[in-house]
């Protein structure tokens, strides 16, 4: 299993290496396909698979090809004799490794613990490990009754409604600005 | 044989049974473009092919054996490696999509009839075919030339367009079934098959359908009078042939899903038939596999009828269709849907 996660986390790695050094836009757009192709499978192996499927769907299925069609429209010539230079490369690769060691050290010296509801190690008293096990147990249950969507659209629709439709305005107001900038006459 | 052993449950027995399916739908698809060939000869009033074999049904491994023979050709012009995977992008998403179809009930807890009984179903099912339009965009594309260009673009503008009806239609089947599991919706038909409440969203199904699978009257990525043969214009040999195979391919998955989503798939209305021979599961599941085979042998019928009877739409036309009349009347369905549901569970 660990092998597994190495070797996927090593071939998206791989591909998000080939989308930004690849010279041809199009070998970049079939490297991020493959990298989207492995991110679903991640989701996968993780059990989350409403994510996996609107990962494809969604980013490999339709923005991924329009990206296609903006490269196949683009001149053939001109593609031709754009390549990409990796000019910027050096300062940008010791920026990123700035930013990582930064990022890195943080995490490595807070006393952040991943939140382990779970765990029965927390509880000493007696009484309150029954109960946590009869809650874990129930909980159990739910997330067996309910099915992977369902659970995603409790949390979607529910909790997190307000900012949903948030997005959702917000992507609305996208979609019209770029309409007003395609359109000359409006 | 140890056929409980953990590694025979997990491995063995999918990976037998995806073995059966791709041969079973191979075998479908080349029969596929027998009958069709033959229903247009009838529709047309010709006689079709009927040279080889009795009724022409050798035709499909006569043309399947001139197809492995013949010379595979990379044009001067077109990027080699792209130009030689292309078509296994158009092949692989258009076999993956049989994972999830349920051809009939299980005999019992090992010997179901899918292969994977995933709780996305169907969404799995849209995401997979949504990859299908890669093979079309890149084979055009790297054809280097100019007809197969015109004919990819088209492609996935008019795949892309036609996906969002396509996908509406399905959700309110999935509102009525209230899973997206398969299975699950098509034991929600046992009594009514969604055809007969739904029946605005089947008809944005099959017309999107239509257009999905690049056929007749919506075949424009591959318009002989305008574009020679489409994004398969360089193509030859056993790369043409990919590109055959997974448009039929993708013909026979319209039509087991259809008859999944909407007629009922292994379910007979008013014969219960799964309880009356509930002690002999497997005659179940055959009489079952035999439903569905009718059920799905119908649609293609009409599938074909379609074709044969509609001529080509100009390509304004075609967008102006998805994106003005589809979109809108699958957005209402969903909505009267949701109403009607939410309106029962008051």
């Amino acid at each position: 299993m660990t092998i597994g996660w190495i070797l996927l986390s090593l071939m998206i790695a791989l591909c998000a290496l080939g989308v930004v050094l690849a010279r041809s836009p199009i070998s970049s757009a079939i490297s991020l396909l493959i990298g989207f192709v492995g991110v679903a499978i991640l989701y996968l192996a993780l059990k989350a698979e409403f994510v996996a499927a609107v990962q494809i769907l969604v980013y490999a299925g339709g923005i991924l090809v329009l990206y296609l069609f903006g490269i196949m429209l683009t001149d053939n010539e001109a593609l031709r004799l754009t390549r990409q230079t990796h000019l910027q490369a050096w300062p940008v690769f010791v920026l990123i490794l700035v930013l990582f060691l930064a990022v890195g050290h943080k995490l490595y010296h807070s006393d952040y613990t991943p939140q382990q509801p779970d765990s029965l190690l927390m509880v000493t008293d007696q009484s309150q490990v029954q109960a946590l096990q009869d809650r874990l147990a129930q909980e159990a249950a739910a997330a067996r009754h309910a099915t992977n969507p369902q659970r995603v659209a409790r949390v979607l629709y529910g909790d997190y409604l307000y900012p949903f439709e948030a997005a959702s305005v917000l992507l609305l107001v996208a979609v019209l600005g770029a309409v007003f900038l395609a359109k000359k006459e409006v | 044989m140890n056929w409980n052993s953990p590694f025979m449950l997990t491995v063995g027995l999918p990976l037998l049974k995806i073995v059966i399916l791709l041969g079973v739908v191979a075998f479908c698809v080349a029969y596929t473009v027998w009958l069709e060939r033959r229903l247009l000869g009838f529709f047309q009033s010709r006689v079709g092919p009927n040279r080889v074999g009795p009724a022409g049904l050798i035709q499909p491994i006569a043309d399947g054996l001139k197809l492995i023979l013949k010379e595979d050709i990379i044009p001067t012009n077109a990027r080699p490696f792209l130009f030689r995977i292309a078509p296994i992008f158009a092949v692989v998403p258009a076999f993956a999509g049989f994972a999830i179809v349920a051809f009939a009930p299980p005999a019992g807890p090992r010997a179901s009839f899918l292969i994977s009984d995933a709780n996305i179903g169907i969404l799995y099912l849209l995401a997979i075919t949504s990859l299908g339009v890669f093979g079309i965009v890149l084979g055009g594309w790297a054809s280097g030339s100019k007809y197969p260009l015109f004919g990819s673009l088209r492609s996935a503008s008019q795949m892309l367009s036609y996906e969002v009806p396509l996908t509406f239609s399905v959700l309110s089947v999935i509102l009525m079934a209230g899973s997206f599991r398969l299975d699950d919706i098509i034991q929600a038909q046992g009594k009514l098959p969604f055809l007969v409440p739904l029946i605005l969203a089947f008809g944005v199904y099959v017309i999107s359908a239509v257009a999905e699978t690049n056929r007749a009257p919506f075949d424009l990525p591959e318009a002989e009078s305008e574009l020679v043969g489409g994004f398969h214009t360089e193509y030859s040999g056993m790369r043409f042939a990919f590109y055959f195979l997974a448009e039929y391919a993708n013909v026979v998955l319209v039509c087991c899903v259809a008859t999944s989503l909407f007629l009922g798939g292994y379910k007979i209305p008013f014969l219960p038939y799964e309880t009356l021979l509930a002690g002999n599961p497997w005659l179940v599941s055959l009489i079952g596999l035999a439903v569905f085979a009718v059920k799905a042998v119908a649609f293609l019928y009409f599938y074909i009828w379609i074709r044969a009877t509609f001529p080509r739409y100009r390509y304004d036309q075609l967008l102006k269709i998805g994106w003005k009349v589809l979109l809108p009347i699958s957005l209402l369905n969903l909505l009267l849907v949701a109403g009607i549901k939410l309106a029962m569970l008051r």
